[in-house]
């Protein structure tokens, strides 16, 4: 099918791009990548009068790392970060997610707000970050504001986002020196079917089930076993992982669901690596 | 002579243009007052038109016209393959979601759009029959107005072949194998989806189609519009790829007809959605019971095949046919009794899709011989040797001689992939044949070959360039009969105004067919260069064509003035020297109605590794060996070979069309989930069988559909040797996988249970 007509916008800084998001209102949509809006559009469930073109915010497009945060400008594209030395060496997980997600094409277009504002389900990036507790920063008529990533999402294509709000961009708290992370999925379709992301620290230990429910899915139990254990008891936290998918799945299929879930909460900390210092 | 040229390998003509956009498809084409279609689709399932309302579309501005069946009532609408079934727009009945009950015609394809969306069809519902399962014994009927079949409701057709005595031998089986087999819907998945564009002249009706069968749809054109053939012309342009999808009439008859109604030429071109909705391959479900005898040689087979052909017939009941008559090869089987059905339900119509049938009875076939070998502690590789149909061995009770060596084939492929090194654990091999007797027989087709002035050559065929290579092989076929430069040789696009008659892009059998022809009219340009060359140049010998010289007994002529001083014509005559040539197969009397031109044969050897915790099986090694006599373009049957390995894979692993109901609910790339480069391994090989016993140039024979074939087999098969586990249902998904193995377990720890109680 055809795309309907539409005005294209391309402003050079963030608050031009709010306000044209606000005068259209619901005829407007911000455009960064395209690689989801696009092909809505072409199916025709989307149909903006207006579309805001966000690649000329310089601001959007920032990429900063420090000895305790990576700072990601919500318009930096997947191939970016997949190509980013520092980040490979600070957040190898990182990278190596993002060099699955998708295609090619895909990531050189593909951005990781628009990947986080889109909010389907089977997101590669969205389970990792929360299991980080990564936190968003959002820009709108009102002014700015900061909220976790797992508050952001609320469930499928659902976000916290408000009208004409635009993501500025995406803070990644590091783990201290030492603590591993992993990620682990697998994608019998085009997207992940189901992922597990680990941060196995000392302190603090985070288990994270993506693409299985609307949005990440926190395993507590298992993060519990995976931190009085130092990591070890592995397939405690595998179980409890099965266990707490079984809970939250009542559909047909679910015992299938949950192996896999278990098993990538397995594969993901036997692939978790140390992070390390700038 | 042997060849020259042929056995080359050679880059494809086409392939240029293709990589760098500049190949145009009818998508592309525009000519001056062109219109814009678009169907409108049911979104019921089965239902019984009340009303179609189109007043909101017209209304819209931009709208040349909104047409439905009221408007043609003076037409036989119907078109079919051997049953005229399917109206061209529905006439009083939809029968599947998706099934175009209207066509809107406007100045842009945006309008058009809109439009098609505005258009509201009011229907009484009827019960839905989702499959050929629920269809079977409903009481409702999807065509009441077609004949009944004494047993079971919905039958499109059904088509028994016998021989021997198949009950008798059963009884006196020393063993009787009997299983059940499902393959799924798939879907062509062709790149460039359906398109046409018509155009109503004072000349009759131009119709350019991405079309595989532009002669039958010609025919089809003229019996709708009741205008005789010399008034229909179909041009084919590059089409992007067919695989069946585009084989008799699709939506020839709705453009044409919307171009009558808007007076205007009109083109239509299908979304992927709308081509998922058009045409895909038949479900089936295939019941097999195998007798053995003492010496462990299979002596009768039953087989029951029920093809889900959809809502209307299309190629059905061919497809039905040729399935329960493959069913019981590739063995020498002195008893066998197949029955082919095809049913009709509320899907979307299933037709020809590479391989023909024959995918989903070798899928049974190869996974059942591969039981029986397990079950008589005999090596699955060795076994099937043993019994394979011979050499000069007439096929399936009395079709032609296997004109292969099936077990060097299957031997090959074996060795392949390192059959008798030791397996690594946690994998498995397997193998799989296939033969289906090939296309290309019952038909006389003729080809024109021009030499130019220049020394330039034009081949004139109507064979379809679909990306399988035609364009290039007849290239080379042709300068081989010329002993012309390959490079010097253009192989026209097909347009049947004034160009000869061929049956259909299909069934592998262009080569061996037109190819013959090709190569007849070439050797008979080549005579009469000879001849002139002899009265001019005193010799003929080893006589070639260099560009626009005839080369010959050490001498160099330009070829026009040999041809000039001969025929006496001036210096600036223009023709060329050409020549008709003939392949005529319509010989024997098979059980199809006809010998079998050739066989087309396919050996899959695969070795797999199971992971057992999430089901997910990978290919380690993937060998295949096609049977192609002589390879006239190696890197042509390479690819060829290649892509129907992956095709077959996909239906393997991967794909299946989703229905919820009646509704398709995987219908997007997306959703679709196809092989792709990084599934395949490493290791994967095509090996091409040329023992120069085919009946196409040089000893060819068709390929392409081969690889399609035992791959299923050989990877369940794998899996087998691999976990112990057996599965009978495709797509090998992983959790089919996984839950297959856990119930294996689970019923193996029962065992240990009882044994120790
Ligand atoms: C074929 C395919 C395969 C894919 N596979 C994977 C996969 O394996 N794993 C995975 O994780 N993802 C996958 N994706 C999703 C991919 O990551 C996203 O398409 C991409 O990141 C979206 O970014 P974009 O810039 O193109 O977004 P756009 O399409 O431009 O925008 C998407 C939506 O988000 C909104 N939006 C975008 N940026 C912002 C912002 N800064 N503030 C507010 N709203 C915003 C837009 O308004 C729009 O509604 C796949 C996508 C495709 C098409």
């Amino acid at each position: 099918m055809s795309m309907s007509p539409f005005e294209l916008h391309r402003p050079d800084d963030l608050l031009s791009a709010v306000r044209l998001l606000e005068k259209y209102g619901d005829d407007a949509v911000l455009h960064m990548g395209g690689t989801e809006l696009l092909l809505l559009m072409k199916l025709g469930f989307a149909q903006p009068g207006h579309l805001i073109d966000g690649k000329r915010i310089a601001d959007l497009k920032r990429l900063e790392v420090a000895d305790d945060r990576l700072t990601i400008g919500a318009g930096v594209t997947h191939r970016r970060i997949e190509r980013h030395r520092d980040i490979a060496h600070m957040m190898p997980a990182l990278v190596s997610l993002e060099k699955a997600v998708a295609n090619i094409r895909v990531r050189n277009a593909g951005t990781l707000g628009g990947n986080l504002c889109f909010a389907e389900p089977h997101s590669d990036p969205a389970t990792l970050l929360a299991a980080l507790d990564a936190t968003v920063d959002l820009v709108g008529p009102q002014g700015g504001r900061t909220l976790p990533l797992r508050e952001f999402l609320i469930g499928a294509f659902a976000t916290a986002l408000a009208p004409a709000e635009i993501m500025t961009r995406i803070t990644v708290p590091l783990p201290r020196v030492g603590a591993r992370v992993g990620y682990h999925r697998l994608a019998l379709k085009e997207r992940p079917t189901v992922a597990a992301a680990v941060v196995l620290d000392d302190r603090r230990c985070e288990v994270w089930i993506g693409a299985l429910t609307a949005k990440p899915l926190p395993v507590p139990e298992a993060a519990a076993v995976l931190a009085s254990s130092a990591g070890r008891d592995v397939t405690a936290a595998a179980e409890a992982t099965r266990a707490a998918v079984l809970a939250v799945d009542a559909g047909e299929g679910d015992d299938y669901r949950a192996q896999l879930a278990s098993v990538m909460v397995r594969r993901a900390v036997a692939d978790a690596q140390p992070r390390l210092a700038l | 002579m042997g060849p020259n040229e042929a056995g080359q390998r050679r880059q494809r003509k086409d392939i240029i243009d293709k990589v760098t956009g500049r190949a145009r498809y009818t998508s592309d084409l525009e000519v001056p007052g062109m219109a814009f279609a678009r169907l409108v689709r049911s979104k019921v399932a089965h239902g019984a038109i009340r009303n179609i309302d189109t007043s909101a579309a017209l209304a819209l501005p931009g709208v040349v016209c909104v047409v439905t069946a009221k408007d043609f009532e003076h037409l036989d609408m119907y078109y079919g393959e051997s049953v005229l079934d399917q109206p061209f727009l529905s006439v009083d009945r939809v029968r599947y979601i998706g099934e175009p009950f209207a066509g809107v015609v406007a100045e842009t394809q945006e309008i058009a759009d809109r439009a098609a969306e505005l258009v509201r069809l009011e229907v009484e519902e009827l019960p839905i029959l989702e499959n050929a399962a629920a269809a079977m014994h409903a009481e409702t009927l999807i065509h009441p107005e077609r004949p009944a079949d004494p047993e079971l409701a919905n039958v499109c057709s059904r088509s028994v072949f016998e021989y021997g005595d198949v009950d008798r031998a059963l009884a006196e089986a020393v063993y009787v194998h009997e299983a059940t087999y499902t393959f799924p819907a798939v879907y062509h998945y062709a790149m460039e989806p359906h398109a046409y564009l018509a155009e109503w002249t004072s000349a009759g009706l131009d119709m350019w189609a991405g079309t595989q069968q532009p002669h039958k749809v010609r025919a089809d054109l003229a019996r709708i519009f009741g205008v005789p053939h010399n008034q229909v012309r179909v041009r084919v342009p590059y089409v992007g790829g067919g695989y069946g999808s585009k084989g008799q009439a699709k939506y020839e008859p709705v453009t044409a007809a919307m171009a009558l109604v808007a007076q205007r030429p009109v083109r239509l071109v299908n979304s992927i959605n709308e081509s998922f909705h058009t045409v895909i391959r038949h479900a089936a479900v295939v019941t097999m019971r195998t007798g053995i005898g003492a010496d462990g040689r299979i002596i009768a087979r039953d087989s029951q095949v029920v093809y889900d052909t959809g809502a209307y017939a299309d190629k059905g009941p061919r497809v039905a046919r040729k399935g329960a008559y493959r069913s019981a090869g590739p063995y020498s089987i002195p008893n066998s009794r197949a029955v082919g059905i095809a049913v009709y339900s509320n899907r979307v119509p299933a037709g020809a899709f590479r391989g023909f049938s024959t995918p989903q009875v070798v899928w049974a076939g190869e996974s059942a011989v591969d039981e029986i070998a397990r079950h008589l502690k005999m090596s699955p590789l060795e076994y099937r040797k043993r019994f394979l149909t011979e050499r000069g061995e007439p096929f399936l009770g009395d079709d032609a001689p296997m004109d292969a060596d099936l077990p060097q084939g299957l031997q090959l492929a074996a060795d392949a992939i390192g059959w008798d090194q030791p397996r690594p654990p946690g994998r498995g091999r397997g193998v799989g044949s296939g033969v289906k007797d090939g296309g290309g027989g019952a038909a006389r087709v003729e080809a024109e070959v021009h030499l130019h002035r220049d020394g330039s050559v034009e081949v004139v065929a109507s064979t379809i360039e679909l990306g399988q290579g035609p364009q290039t092989a007849y290239a080379q076929i042709a300068a081989d009969g010329l002993r012309a430069r390959f490079e010097d040789v253009r192989v026209r696009a097909v347009d049947t105004w004034g160009q000869r008659f061929d049956p259909g892009t299909n069934a592998s059998r262009s080569t061996i067919s037109v190819g013959s022809a090709v190569y007849d009219a070439a050797c008979q340009v080549y005579a009469q260069v000879c001849d002139a060359a002899e009265q001019v140049m005193g010799t003929s010998q080893d006589l070639r064509l260099d560009g626009p010289d005839v080369v010959a007994g050490g001498q160099r002529k330009p070829f026009v003035e040999v041809l000039a001083e001969v025929r006496r014509l001036q210096p600036d005559w223009l023709g060329s020297v050409s020549a008709i040539g003939v392949q005529d197969t319509t010989k024997g009397d098979g059980p199809l109605g006809y010998s079998s031109s050739f066989y087309e044969v396919g050996h899959s050897a695969v070795e797999v590794e199971v992971d057992p915790e999430t089901g997910v099986l990978t290919l380690v090694k993937c060998a295949s060996v096609a049977d192609v006599g002589f390879a006239i373009n190696p890197e042509g049957c390479e690819g060829q070979d290649e892509g129907s390995t992956v095709m077959g894979l996909g239906h393997t692993l991967y794909e299946e069309l989703e229905f919820n109901g009646p509704e398709l609910i995987n219908p997007s790339l997306v959703d679709y989930r196809v092989p792709r480069a990084e599934d395949l391994p490493h290791d994967f090989h095509t090996i091409l069988l040329e023992n120069r016993d085919g009946p196409g140039p040089f000893g060819s024979k068709g390929a392409g559909e081969g690889g399609t074939l035992g791959i299923a087999p050989a990877v369940a098969n794998a899996l087998e040797d691999a976990t112990g586990v057996r599965i009978r249902d495709l797509p090998l998904t992983p959790e089919r996988v996984w839950r297959a193995l856990r119930a294996h377990e689970e019923a193996q720890q029962l065992n240990i249970a009882e044994d120790r109680s």
